[in-house]
Parts: structure tokens; sequence; C-alpha cells
């Protein structure tokens, strides 16, 4: 079969390798319809996440129709067609059975190196580093689902892939960001980052309830998306991001903010963003908070921070001493994708919203090497790609 | 560090595009904003060393200040809307370097003045880039904005305007306890689903 595979810093390739096999009672094997990049996907683009070997199969994004059942997995049969979170679960752990899927303690199965780096190991992920159990990604023509019994989201006919296929991802992502913040129909969220997990944020915390949603990103293009979904929006090149919040909050800042930016925080005139940059050039730093400490800086005291954004290592310089004499709120994690979906499905089915708004380039799986660098770069006004077999 | 050079050195935001790192006047500008950095730390550090290497016969001081006029020329550089002025004061400064050269080295030792001559090549050099740079930067200066690439602005996401659907998910969804403010830490005095 054909599949992305990652071979070093910004080198994916169109390569061939064997077909996936069952190799566990619970697996299932999938052919994959659709497939997309993700944001988190440019950190191991970019080289900033440990643990890739070269050959590893890439993606987490995808779905597609079940072709292969392993004996044990009496959820799926041939046929089906199934959304694959990008958290695999086992369904029988602690954590499962308390709704946290995306630290899920039986899936991972480096486990001894995730809690080495971590302290404890989180779940499984697909094509996201070998700290991650090394699973082949969702980037190809067939996938293997461990724990598929678990590990999927039914779709019923009547939903184009297009609609759905962000249930494995972003659209809970978004969606978790928001009810992280606790949402009251009296607060201002300020959501940081305006690319596909924003863009979900944004409508979340609209259809929560939130009374003003603001957008901060420096890309017309997504600004305009942000703005279409509710958010009045702050270009951070033209204006200074805490001038306008206070402006926008009678001076008191916002309740809730969400860091939909992560480890690649790339702020373009401030002291701590090249402090970030020469730091992690020398490898003193792993990770660029910038977004972090813009949040706790002008979030309202009492407030919550909801990271969602992807943190990988280390970092520096954290004004704690701010966050904790204004007694803020930290909500953060992975998405527990399986504790969504059926709600979101629902919504989805209803009408109330079509997550395929945010998709703005949909080409083959042998043109995805080349759109890593599209949708990294923003080029030719790229939010979202879609890649198909 | 990744070889985007995603800094917008205009601060006017112009375009979605990001910054081409190759031969424009704005990359140059870059480059010359960490080369400052780079030496400013390298005269604040080591002022003798830096000394040594130009063949200069003077005391650490007026290096280390010489240090400080390069870190604020390169912090200028990379954080400032307006990048000219900084790369001006570059060209001075360039200038003041050349005449501390000329009158502060040591003409008697012949590898000092070996030395000596080749910074100010370098300086010369690197004054040429300077020039290059903040013509290049008041040239490219202009009014038009780039217009967006593509028009999302239609892309609400959802079934009705965005106002129509603020609250929606209120009337069915709860928060799980475990993502919610506990009760004894909520706004105890403010009644639930007010306005301020």
């Amino acid at each position: 079969m054909k599949a992305l595979r990652w071979h070093g810093k910004e080198d994916i390739r169109y390569d061939t390798v064997p077909d996936p096999e069952i190799e566990e009672p619970r697996d299932a094997i999938i052919k994959m319809t659709s497939c997309a990049i993700c944001g988190s996907d440019l950190h191991l683009f970019d080289g900033f996440m440990p643990g890739m070997k070269s050959g590893d199969i890439m993606g987490h994004e995808f779905m597609g129709e079940v072709v292969e059942v392993g004996s044990g997995n009496s959820e799926l049969k041939v046929g089906d067609r199934i959304v694959v979170p990008f958290t695999i679960i086992c369904g029988e752990c602690d954590q499962c059975k308390r709704g946290n899927f995306s630290v899920c303690e039986r899936s991972n199965r480096n486990k001894d190196a995730a809690d080495k780096v971590f302290g404890h190991t989180t779940a499984g992920l697909f094509g996201y580093s070998h700290l991650t159990g090394g699973y082949p990604g969702g980037q190809a023509e067939y996938v293997r689902i461990p724990f598929a019994d678990k590990t999927h989201v039914k779709i019923p006919d009547g939903l184009t892939d297009e609609q759905v296929l962000f249930l494995g991802d972003i659209f809970p992502t978004g969606w978790q960001a928001a009810v992280q913040c606790d949402i009251e129909p009296h607060d201002t969220v300020a959501i940081w980052g305006a690319g596909p997990v924003g863009q979900m944020a944004i409508r979340s915390a609209v259809l929560l309830g939130a009374k003003q949603v603001i957008s901060i990103d420096c890309v017309p293009e997504r600004l305009a998306m942000a703005r279409a979904g509710g958010a009045v929006t702050i270009d951070f090149k033209e204006e200074s991001v805490v001038e306008r919040l206070k402006d926008l909050t009678n001076g008191k800042g916002p309740e809730k903010c969400i860091d939909a930016v992560g480890m690649e925080s790339h702020a373009t005139r401030s002291v701590d963003a090249m402090y970030d940059r020469v730091k992690q050039a020398v490898m003193l730093e792993t990770d660029r908070p910038h977004v972090l400490r813009e949040m706790i800086y002008v979030c309202r005291p009492g407030g919550t921070l909801s990271v969602p954004g992807v943190y990988g290592g280390l970092i520096d310089k954290i004004p704690f001493g701010a966050s904790m004499n204004k007694g803020l709120t930290w909500r953060m994690g992975q998405t527990h994708v399986n504790r969504w979906t059926d709600d979101l499905l629902r919504r989805i089915q209803e009408g109330q919203i079509d997550p395929s708004f945010v998709i703005t380039h949909t080409v083959s799986l042998e043109e995805g090497p080349g759109m890593y660098k599209t949708f990294r770069d923003k080029e030719d006004g790229c939010i979202k790609v879609v890649l198909k077999p | 560090m990744n070889n985007r050079a995603n800094i917008d050195l205009d601060g006017a935001g112009h375009g979605a595009r990001e910054v081409d790192a190759s031969n424009t006047p704005r990359a140059v500008a870059c480059g010359l904003g960490w080369f400052s950095i780079a030496l400013g730390l390298a005269e604040l550090l080591a002022p003798r060393a830096v000394s040594r290497a130009a063949g200069l016969d003077s005391g650490p001081a007026l290096v280390r200040l010489y240090g400080l006029r390069e870190l604020a020329c390169g912090i200028g550089i990379l954080t400032s809307d307006k990048i000219a002025p900084f790369l001006w004061a570059r060209v001075a400064g360039d200038a003041l370097d050349i005449g501390t050269i000329v009158a502060q080295s040591n003409t008697v030792d012949r590898q000092d003045r070996t030395r000596a001559f080749g910074a100010v090549v370098n300086v010369l050099g690197v004054t040429a880039l300077d020039v290059y740079a903040a013509r290049g930067i008041r040239e490219e200066r202009s009014n038009d904005v780039t217009p967006p690439l593509h028009d999302y602005s239609s892309r609400t996401g959802f079934s009705r305007p965005a106002d129509a659907m603020r609250g929606v998910a209120r009337a069915d969804f709860e928060a799980p306890r475990d993502m919610r403010t506990p009760e004894a830490l909520r706004a105890w005095t403010l009644p639930k689903c007010t306005d301020e």
C-alpha cells in the first residue's frame, strides 16, 4: 500500500509499504477514505517532537471502511464506516472508566519510555512518535486500529466524510477546549490561534453561550473565518493584544482564555518571543510559550486558562507568580475524544454545525508531502488539508 | 531554529504571505538584526577578546558600550514596526567603529595592524549591507494592503447566523463535573445567568 512516511525534519515521502495485518483479537483494519493533516503533525514535520524514526507513517486524523475484524472484536463488522479517534483507548482501565481517554493506561505499548519522560504514560496515539506507542498513522491506504472495539466512532448513512472526519480530533478538541473553560453567559472567551482547532473552539464557545468570543491571529483568511464563526478578531501584527483585550472587556480582561497555538508560538514583536527563539536555537528550551505568558498576563483574576495547544517538553520564564496571585485555573490535556463524539455527531446530524467549513484544500494522498509545507506556511490561504487515497 | 522568515519586519501585517527568506532587503535586515545581537553579546561578555581580534589597544569599557549599542539596534530591527531608523543607526555605528579602529588600533605591532585592517574591511562590508537594507526597506514600503488570497467570510459552519446560534448548546449540554468550577469557588455574589 501507499503511505506518507516521516524521514526526518521537513521530509515526508509518499512511500510503498506493507499492508497492515490483524495483530491482536480486538484489532480491525480499515480502508482509509479520507484523512487530514493536523496542526500537531507540523510539530513532527518541524522536528520538534522527540521519538520519531525514519519510516514512521504519519497521520492521526482519518476515517474509513472496516475491511477486516479481529476475532475478539464484536463491536465492528466488515463494511462499517468509522471515524477513528486520534487517541487509542482500551475502555477498561481506570482512566478510561473515568472518561479520561487521552490518558488511557494500557494503549501505549511503549509505556516505559513515556513513564520516564512524563512521569506516567498517556494514551497511545496514531502516527505520533514512539513515545506514544509507535503506531502507524492514518495517512495511508489501510490502517490497523488497535483496541478497535472501543477506538472508533460509527458513522450512520447520510453524512459525507467531510462532515464527520473531524470528529476524530479537531472538532472534539475545540469543543473540549471550550468546555474546559466552564463558560458562563457573561463570559468573554479569548482564543489565541485561528487555525483549525481555534476555529472549532470559536464555534464551540458560541454554542456554549459565551457573551463574547475573541480570536487572536495574524493571517487575514483565518481572521475572516473566525469572524464568520461569531468572533471579534485581533490581528496581533496590527495592534497590541493586551490593549485591545482591555478595550473589549472594560479594562478587566477576558474571564476565559484558550491557547489553540501550542509549542510553536511565533508572535513577532515581543522580546519574550525572541528570547524563546534564541533559547530554542541553543537547545535550552524545547517549546515557545509566548501565548501562555500572554494569557496569564491578560486573564481576569479568578479566570480560567484552557490549553488544548500541544506542548512537548520544557518551557521557560513562565510568570507563575502572576498566575498564582490572580487565582487562575488551568485545565489542559489531549482530547478525550470519545467523551464528546456522541453529542457532537448528533449536533452534526441535526444541522447545528457542519465542520467541513474549515476545509480549504483537498488533494490526493500522493500530493500530501507538498501540502505539509503549504499548511505550515499558510500559503494559498491554507487552513485545513484533507487527503484522499 | 526553523528556517521560516516569519518575522514581518514592516509590522504592518501586509498580506498573508510570509517573508521569503532570500534576496530581499527584509531578509537581509533580519539577518543584520540577529548579527547585531550576536555581536553585541560578544562585545558585552568578551570585550577584551573582541578588542584583540580587531587589533585595538583599548580597554573593555568602550567595547561594552558598543555592545549595548549593537544589542539595542538588533532588538529594534527584530521587534520594531519601523526598522529603517535602526538600520541607519547601524550605519552610524559602523562609522563609529571604523573611526575607533583607525584611532585606537595598535600600529606598532604588525599583527595588530593586520587585524585592524581586516576589521575595517569587515565593517565596510557590513556597512554595505546595512545601507542596502535601509534603502531597500524605504523603497519597498507602500500604502497598498495586499488583499487576502481567499474569502472565507461566509464560512460560519452554522446552519444560521452565528449570533442566532449563541447558547444553543446550553439547552442540552452540561459540562462534566471534572471540568466545572466547584460550586464553593464560583463567584457567589454574582447571580447566575445575568450580564454584568
